[in-house]
């Protein structure tokens, strides 16, 4: 790649990335939310690995530390439906909101998001699972980037008949 | 009483987006290299960035929270989580 795409690929990768959170963050309000965010979050690193390629990326995108941040947004979604389950009666009940009045108020004090809407757990539940699609999209254009290594290898049969 | 005369529809300036934009920048940065050999970002870059980012959050605006800063939190605190993770717990390359 060029030397200004090499220049500017980090710096708006850093944007891109927090234009991701604020999407995560605004999602039970606004337009967006978990998916959406994690996308954007994640075509920042996958920009990083288009321009820099795999090795010397400015982004550390190994496996132990993305399986660790990807297991801790499915385990943490789990763990948030299962306390809605133990406490509120039903798998992802809402302890924050407490529509239902079902649980006590000290609960569905320390589950609330504390912003102007009381929105209870949705906010995190869609910071988990944009954790999870942040890390799993970047991990399948590491994959395809990583194929793309061995292109030459590929032979195709019907080319040969 | 300053912040009157910038925001004057100063409302309560909640936690939630703060925090939690806060900790995604974190988790973004420590997948981040400390150095990498295709680009070194000088002390004068990453304020330059960093005025960028202020004049970004800005123009968006206090998105999406209703009341507050003229500023976009989350987005600040998001970019801040990025450079504490990555000083914290980001990867050292080995250079031969």
């Amino acid at each position: 790649m060029s030397d200004i795409l090499k220049i500017i690929a980090f710096p708006l990768s850093l944007i891109m990335m927090a234009y991701g959170a604020i999407t995560i963050l605004g999602g039970h309000i606004t337009p967006g939310g978990g998916f959406q965010g994690g996308a954007m979050m994640a075509s920042g690193a996958i920009l990083c690995v288009i321009t820099y390629g795999l090795k010397n990326n400015p982004y550390n995108l190994s496996h132990n530390r993305m399986s660790i941040i990807e297991s801790l947004g499915a385990l943490a979604y789990v763990g948030l439906g299962l306390c809605g389950l133990f406490i509120g009666g039903s798998f992802l009940y809402n302890l924050g909101a407490n529509i239902y009045g079902l649980v006590p108020a000290g609960i569905a004090t320390i589950f609330n998001y504390p912003d102007a809407l009381h929105a209870g757990i949705i906010p995190y539940l869609n910071f988990v699972v944009g954790l999870k699609v942040f890390i799993g999209l970047t991990s399948i254009v590491l994959v395809f980037k990583g194929i793309t290594n061995f292109k030459e290898d590929y032979v195709d049969t019907e080319e040969l008949d | 009483m300053i912040f009157e005369t910038i925001a004057p529809t100063l409302g309560p300036f909640y936690v939630g987006p703060l925090v939690l934009g806060l900790i995604i920048g974190f988790v973004a940065g420590i997948l981040m290299n400390k150095n990498s050999t295709n680009i070194v970002l000088t002390k004068t870059a990453w304020i330059v960035i960093l005025i960028f980012v202020v004049i970004m959050a800005y123009l968006i605006g206090n998105f999406p929270y209703y009341g507050g800063l003229p500023l976009a939190p989350g987005f600040i605190a998001s970019i801040i989580g990025a450079l504490i993770g990555r000083t914290i717990l980001g990867t050292k390359i080995k250079t031969a």
